[in-house]
């Protein structure tokens, strides 16, 4: 390091390193990001008109150094579920190969339906019964995993298995399944669903709720009501500038308009964030200066978007306050802040039960 | 160029090559110093009074904020940095300043870009890209006058070719390749409609990463290596450290600072954890280049003041790095609450602004020819900004962790919760004692400035001949 031309250049080698990873990189990916369609939904789309126009008095104020606007998840993790073995033996060559590793036991019973839902002689399926002396919730699981065709079918498995006909309706209603495998990562439970389509399974995937994890903290935002999925890249697409915040002086704001889309209330909130209960100690600034204010007469009618206090009178007693454009862009803008679409990459991690995929059941 | 030119100078001869540009950029950054401090006070009164100038649409908290943080980073560490580069590198060579009006004409131009800066925020024109939402016209002016005093400092740079380069010289030429091309990014990609959504987010990341940890870090850091070899008359350590050091700062440095829940790709977030961890080799060579030059010993119980603010600089710069090399495991806790404010002051002003404290100490008596008028002074600075800085430091960090702990307990979140708050009125102290220092600090330096200045313009002379004057009509 002892030639000037040398430590210049090696200077400038070690900073394009980060230069390329946190701005070209980023840049370029998310250049190719595209909106999220779903039938005649687009997500997410630019802001047109007053919310725009809020956007700017947002920015303008500086709000963004007391409030964030992202929402924070733990790792989504996923079940993954068996509920139907199809008709051929690629799931056992699949088990086999280790794709899927549900344990002895579990193969066992898929072995089992395989074998009652496949055209072997009916002696030959009532002796692999026996011999694997399974108990009752065992025998009904490996009859919701077989794949039988109809009525006729399913009453000689029934029979097969020594299922008791008067428990049908029950063991219809509860539908037995098996877990393949629980705290999956995305990318595991990914790898693992496609060798089971491939091998004609039927298979359903649960994500966690955040109660069933682990991590509290990386929960609080959801658990909180903040939103209901983990902000991602893609809602910031049409945000210019994006105002993720680094603080939080102040609630996230990420979601404000689906949470609390009462216009009214964001008024009486930006001219006197501390009139109501329970914010009393807030140390939210006013911004009075956003409102016009007119002294009026003792009873007089109040104009129709005057502000209120919760009881519904003026939130100022003896006078009229009334949003002036700049207020009203920015209630606009904050109604305008929604993450409420299921995005691929952004599950909302409640327990869903879906119904299985008909594509893969023939 | 000359041969005569080519020579080695006498240290006399190249301070008084950059007293212009030096001096305009070293009393600018003490002004900006209590500017900023002001702002961050002004806008701290917020948390006492939240209703306070409810009715004013330029002097918002977001505006206060913004004004506060700008002045620090490109008001204070601008000119201080800056000022530190030119004449650093001047005596590091061994040669002139080349070009010192042109320095000079940059360094006004960058206080002109700083206050269209602070301007522009009261007028509502910041950009909203976090941490550096400076309007782009004051970037503008910046890189104008940046670039200008960049020429003189390259010049200078590249005027010998026979030495042999000393540590700090390449960590000013680090800092003097980032600026420029932080400024640039800053100027033509966030203004950019090509660069859509989170992106953004992550080039001002990467701009104030950069713009504090490497900028600020490499000329802080150049004090640190330069001064203390240079007072306590020992040879640094290890150049080989050093290189360590100082690689590692320019490569991992603009990484810095995602924290885990970042709605940015997944990628980005691993890479910036990762750089965290490996931080710790640079923070470690640093450290222990230090340490073994001089021991810890002498930063306490030297007489020097320059020695006493770098080894407090040192030390910050160490308890700063630690928070970074930790980030991954604790942003979980810490992220989104006044703990990061705490960090970031701990690096900007304890780390940096002690650092350039020292540097001004040492270098203006010598540009302007003449001792500092009362040495007492600077011992009083030093004990006001060490005390405000723990007071602002100590109580923020523990309120941001009670914060994060509320923020992940997930009931519901309307307010500040009271330890934090109680934290930020007694960091208000800090702020307080760290605002007394700067004005100690440019009072020092103005009157070092203005009472040392040519014989025909100098107050402080002009005045005692008038009151002289006046004494003799007395007594006639």
């Amino acid at each position: 390091m002892n030639k000037a031309p040398f430590v210049l250049t090696a200077t400038l080698a070690a900073l394009f390193l980060s230069w390329y990873g946190m701005v070209w990189g980023p840049a370029s990916q998310q250049n190719d990001l595209r909106p999220h369609v779903a039938g005649s939904t687009i997500y997410p789309h630019d802001r047109t008109g007053l919310a725009k126009q809020g956007a700017e008095v947002y920015r303008a104020n500086g709000c963004y150094h007391c409030h964030s606007q992202q929402v924070n998840q733990g790792p989504v993790e996923y079940e993954l579920i068996l509920l139907g073995t199809g008709v051929n033996t690629e799931l056992l060559n699949s088990m086999a190969r280790q794709e899927v590793d549900p344990g002895a036991d579990a193969i066992d019973k898929v072995k089992l339906a395989l074998l009652i839902g496949g055209d072997s002689e009916r002696s030959e399926k009532r002796e692999a019964v026996s011999n694997a002396g399974l108990d009752n919730a065992a025998k009904q699981e490996v009859f919701s995993l077989a794949e039988l065709p109809n009525a006729e079918a399913q009453k000689e498995a029934r029979e097969i298995l020594e299922l008791d006909k008067s428990k049908d309706d029950a063991a219809q209603s509860a539908k037995h399944t098996l877990t393949l495998g629980s705290e999956l990562t995305w990318k595991e439970a990914k790898k693992k669903v496609i060798a089971l389509k491939g091998a004609g399974a039927v298979v359903m995937l649960r994500p966690y709720s955040p109660e069933n994890s682990g991590n509290s903290g990386a929960w609080a935002d959801l658990k909180r009501g903040w939103g209901d999925r983990r902000s991602v890249a893609r809602d910031y697409l049409y945000d210019a500038p994006a105002m993720l915040g680094s603080q939080r002086i102040g609630p996230d704001l990420a979601d404000i308009g689906g949470r609390n889309a009462d216009a009214a209330w964001h008024y009486r909130h930006l001219y006197k964030p501390r009139s109501e209960t329970g914010r009393e100690k807030s140390v939210m600034p006013s911004y009075t200066y956003l409102f016009n204010k007119r002294k009026v007469e003792e009873g007089a009618k109040l104009s129709g978007d005057a502000v209120l206090d919760a009881e519904g009178n003026s939130i100022e007693p003896g006078y009229e306050v009334t949003p002036k454009h700049s207020a009203r862009a920015l209630v606009a803008y904050l109604l305008s802040l929604k993450q409420d679409m299921e995005l691929p990459e952004a599950p909302k991690p409640v327990i869903v039960s879906k119904k299985p995929d008909e594509k893969t059941k023939q | 160029m000359s041969n005569e030119e080519n020579s080695v100078q006498t240290p006399a001869a190249i301070d008084a090559s950059c007293r212009l540009p030096v001096l305009l950029l070293l009393a600018s950054a003490t002004a900006w110093l209590v500017t900023a401090l002001g702002f961050g006070l002004f806008a701290s009164l917020n948390f006492h009074a939240p209703g306070l100038l409810a009715d004013c649409p330029n002097l918002t908290y977001g505006h206060r904020a913004s004004v506060a943080w700008t002045a620090m980073l490109f008001g204070f560490g601008g000119n201080a940095a800056l000022g530190i580069t030119l004449w650093m590198l001047a005596r590091l060579r061994g040669v002139n300043l080349r070009w010192p009006a042109l320095a000079a004409l940059g360094a006004a131009l960058w206080n002109v870009g700083v206050t269209a800066g602070v301007w522009g925020f009261l007028m509502g024109d910041g950009t909203g890209h976090g941490a550096v939402d400076i309007p782009l016209y004051a970037v503008r002016v910046l890189i104008l006058g940046g670039a200008l005093m960049a020429i003189p400092a390259g010049l200078t740079y590249f005027a010998r070719r026979d030495s042999q380069l000393y540590v700090s010289t390449w960590h000013l030429i680090g800092g003097l390749v980032v600026l420029p091309w932080v400024l640039v990014t800053i100027y033509l990609l966030l203004g950019n409609e090509s660069v859509r959504g989170v992106a953004q987010a992550t080039i001002a990341w990467w701009a104030a990463s950069s713009l504090t940890q490497v900028w600020l870090g490499m000329v802080g850091l150049a004090v640190v290596y330069y001064f203390t070899p240079k007072i306590l008359d020992c040879p640094l350590y290890s150049r080989q450290l050093a290189v360590l050091g100082f690689l590692g700062i320019l490569v991992l440095g603009g990484f810095l600072g995602v924290h885990a829940g970042a709605p940015v790709p997944v990628w980005i977030v691993r890479l910036s954890a990762f750089a965290a961890v490996l931080f710790a080799f640079p923070l470690f060579a640093v450290w222990w280049n230090v340490r073994r030059t001089v021991g810890i010993r002498p930063f306490a119980t030297s007489t020097d003041n320059t020695l006493a603010f770098v080894g407090v600089a040192w030390v910050c710069f160490l308890v700063a790095g630690v928070g970074t090399v930790l980030h991954p495991w604790i942003n979980g806790q810490t992220h989104f609450t006044i703990f990061e404010s705490a960090t970031r002051q701990l690096f900007v002003f304890g780390f940096f602004g002690m650092a350039a404290t020292g540097a001004i100490h040492y270098i203006v008596p010598r540009l302007v020819g003449a001792e500092w008028c009362c040495q007492k002074a600077f011992r009083r600075i030093y004990l006001l900004a060490g005390a405000g800085l723990l007071l602002y430091v100590v109580p923020m960090i523990y309120g941001g962790i009670d914060q994060g702990r509320v923020l992940n307990a997930g009931d519901e979140y309307i307010n500040l919760p009271s330890t934090a708050l109680m934290g930020m009125r007694i960091a208000f102290l800090g702020e307080l004692a760290m605002f007394f220092a700067a004005l100690g600090l440019m009072g020092n330096v103005f009157w070092a400035v203005i009472a040392n200045c040519c014989e025909g313009c100098n107050p402080v002379e002009i005045f005692r001949m008038m009151k002289a004057a006046r004494e003799e009509g007395g007594t006639e």
